[in-house]
């Protein structure tokens, strides 16, 4: 190899370390707040529009824009990092590595087992969404059909219920954007998912031609919470800052923005 | 460390059921990647190049595109317009055997030219022709030496056999993933999932020790 | 008489590498012909030429009255009634000696399996290996697996046998017990095409012994013509070498 050769290999590789290293530092974080002392690290699975989720290297969404407030309120550094759900479960739990997580989590009885939860932050509910020309009305008229949802996602563990967690037609995806296309491709009959969700499809697919089902009966409300590991002293901190941000106004603000509504701030306040 | 043996000992019954099917799929996607494999791996030696150019084309995009992305094709692109609708056990079988079938292929292809050329010359100085040369002497020696590839491949296919959970193929992923959305914990799952896998490939390179010894 | 094998204006190429030039041959039933040569002479292609192992690119070859090369002879009925012996035997290794022999007969000529092994054991018995019939390729010495292989080929009862260097992959001891069982053949009055460097087997059993060089055939002749007065400088100078 000639000299010059050897030179641009070695300048193309250190190049590339760089590039690497750049990456690696600053990726899929966002940070805020400018009061002394420690920060505190979220830790996020940014794919879940409008909720949380990357805009190329941005983490967004609502559940970012609302620990952005709660942060300022508290006057802590802090920052969200797009780790993924897995390694955000298991390095939340460890609490060494991430202080809490968000990702709207909701909270049930099963996973208070493992995790503290904060108070609740976010009303949801579930809906259901089949093609326009379905004769399915309520949630239990899925019971003998062929239902899609989100894996590891309350609409997974409502439709457990009624359907059998064992029930072979019950088809669990990676992400809704599977099951979306399981329904699309006539290999189920409904797709069951978060409210937003199902609004959001619907309106950015006219052509698919289909509608969506509220069944307060069989889908109550369920709340999100941000993750903590057991026995953090994280709660105590973040409780009242959140709960600051719900009543002045602040989360009213947010949500509007991200879903051209007003919150029931009441009902969220009182749910614990 | 807490472990909790009760949710997995919870999920055992559905979990037993994700190893028959896992299990069930391996082996039909064995079989038929191997009869699609063997048709492209002669193929792929065809005297001229036009001829081997499709063998060639289908080998490279199986091997050179994640399985990830296959199954994605298969089940919303290949099947649908085929069956109608999408499922994932079809799904399953299809995707697997396809991608199997362009690993079997350079497997038949390598056994196959491993054999010394004189043998087929023999075969054919005594009348036979090409395809009874193929099969009454090429192929049985070379299939021998293919055992411990085949083998190996046998494996590759079981553990593949996990990215199915994507489209929802109720495999062992599938139920350890369910798991893991109901308790929200890691280890439990993913673990209990190892172990199984390790179970079923250990005891299959057992299994396959003792046909190489067989044959 | 008709000769059984006519060979004309025979060309092969390797590439760039010419291998034959201009061959021009006739053999005559029950006719025992040595082809003796240096190395790269070109005797082995020229050999596998008659069985089209290797395809010629220009000439002709007329075996029992059909034209090798035309394109509407079936090699495969050809290759039924000429035997080939090949140095290295080739036997198949994962069959015993019994199957080996009667594989042939029982999917080309489509016998019966047992008329197939009736002969197979007749064969075995003639080459001296009857105990064998049983044994596995790799249990026998050198000398034992040529038997075989000759067996082999006799089982489809062919109608000419081509050996090429039989006896040049065995150990001297084992030279002698293939060359009885090929002068055996000889006696019977076999058309046989012999490739060696067994000079005494072509004196003592040639009918004719052909000289080539660099692709070419440089002489021929009756075998105590050719080595008692070679015409040849170049035969001279390679018999003085091998003899």
């Amino acid at each position: 190899m000639g000299n010059r050769k050897k030179w641009a290999v070695s300048a193309m590789s250190a190049m590339l370390v760089l590039a690497m290293v750049g990456c690696g530092s600053n990726n899929n974080e966002t940070s805020g707040g400018e009061a002394s002392g420690e920060t505190i690290k979220f830790a996020t699975d940014a794919s879940y529009a409008p909720m949380e989720y990357m805009d190329t290297d941005k983490v967004k969404g609502f559940d970012i824009d609302f620990i952005k407030a709660v942060m300022e309120e508290a006057g802590l550094d802090y920052t969200v990092t797009n780790t993924g759900w897995d390694t955000m479960l298991t390095s939340v739990k460890q609490g060494s590595e991430y202080d809490a997580g968000i990702s709207s989590v909701s909270i049930t009885d099963e996973r208070k087992e493992t995790y503290d939860y904060s108070i609740p932050y976010f009303e949801s509910t579930n809906m259901i969404m089949v093609k326009e020309d379905s004769d399915i009305q309520s949630a239990l008229d899925l019971k003998d059909k062929v239902v899609a949802v989100q894996g590891a996602t309350t609409a997974d563990e409502l439709m457990s219920d009624i359907m059998g967690v064992d029930n072979g037609n019950l088809r669990r995806f990676d992400s809704n954007a599977v099951a979306l296309m399981e329904l699309n491709s006539g290999g189920a009959d409904a797709v069951v998912a978060d409210i937003a969700i199902v609004n959001e499809y619907i309106k950015n697919n006219p052509k698919e031609k289909l509608k969506g089902i509220i069944d307060k009966e069989n889908f109550g409300s369920e709340y999100y919470g941000v993750l903590y590991p057991k026995g953090s002293e994280l709660k105590a901190k973040l409780d009242p800052a959140i709960k600051t941000v719900i009543e002045n106004g602040k989360y009213a603000e947010i949500y509007k923005e991200w879903f051209g509504e007003e919150p029931d701030t009441a009902t969220l306040l009182s749910a614990e | 460390m807490d472990f909790r043996f009760d949710i997995i000992v919870h999920y055992l019954p559905v979990l037993l059921k994700g190893t028959l099917f896992t299990i069930g799929v391996s082996i039909v996607s064995i079989i038929f990647g191997s009869i699609l494999g063997l048709g492209l791996g002669l193929g792929k030696m065809a005297p001229k190049a036009y001829l081997r150019w499709p063998f060639h084309s289908y080998i490279n995009f199986f091997r050179g595109t994640p399985l990830y992305v296959q199954i994605l094709i298969v089940h919303f692109g290949l099947i649908p317009p085929i069956y109608g609708k999408t499922n994932a056990l079809i799904t399953a079988f299809v995707a697997l055997s396809l991608n199997s079938a362009a690993y079997s292929a350079e497997i038949f292809r390598a056994g196959i030219q491993s054999i010394d050329p004189g043998q087929r010359e023999a075969a054919l100085s005594l009348g036979m022709t090409k395809g009874q040369a193929m099969r009454f002497i090429i192929l049985p020696q070379a299939i021998k030496r293919m055992v411990p590839a085949f083998g190996n491949e046998f494996i590759v296919l079981v553990k593949d056999s996990s990215l199915l959970a994507l489209v929802a193929a109720p495999e062992i992923m599938y139920w350890s993933n369910t798991m893991k959305g109901q308790y929200l914990r890691i280890w439990e799952p993913y673990l209990t999932a190892a172990v199984i896998y390790f179970i079923l490939t250990y005891s299959l390179s057992k299994l396959l020790n003792y046909i190489e010894r067989r044959v | 008489m008709e000769p059984i094998i006519t060979v004309r204006n025979l060309q092969k190429s390797f590439g760039a590498h010419k291998v034959l030039t201009d061959i021009n041959v006739d053999i005559h039933s029950r006719e025992v012909v040595v082809v003796i040569g240096p190395s790269g002479s070109g005797k082995s292609t020229f050999l596998r030429c008659l069985n089209l192992l290797e395809q010629p690119q220009e000439g002709e070859i007329i075996i029992e009255g059909v034209s090798l090369l035309s394109k509407d002879t079936k090699i495969n009925d050809i290759r039924r009634d000429v035997g080939m012996v090949f140095q290295q035997f080739n036997l198949f290794p994962h069959k015993k000696v019994i199957e080996n022999i009667m594989l042939a007969p029982v999917q080309v000529r489509k016998w019966p399996e047992e008329q197939a092994r009736r002969k197979a054991l007749e064969l075995l018995q003639k080459v001296g290996l009857s105990e064998k019939a049983e044994a596995y390729p790799a249990s026998l010495s050198g000398g034992q697996a040529q038997r075989v292989a000759i067996a082999r080929a006799l089982a489809m009862e062919p109608k000419i046998m081509l050996f090429d260097e039989p006896t040049s992959a065995l150990d001297p001891e084992m030279v002698g017990e293939v060359l009885a069982v090929m002068k055996d053949l000889a006696r019977e009055g076999m058309t046989m095409v012999v490739v060696t460097h067994e000079m005494g087997f072509a004196r003592e059993v040639g009918d004719r012994v052909i000289f080539m060089e660099q692709g070419q055939i440089v002489e021929e002749g009756r075998p105590e013509q050719l080595f008692g007065s070679p015409s040849h400088e170049r035969t001279r100078e390679f018999l003085s070498k091998v003899l």
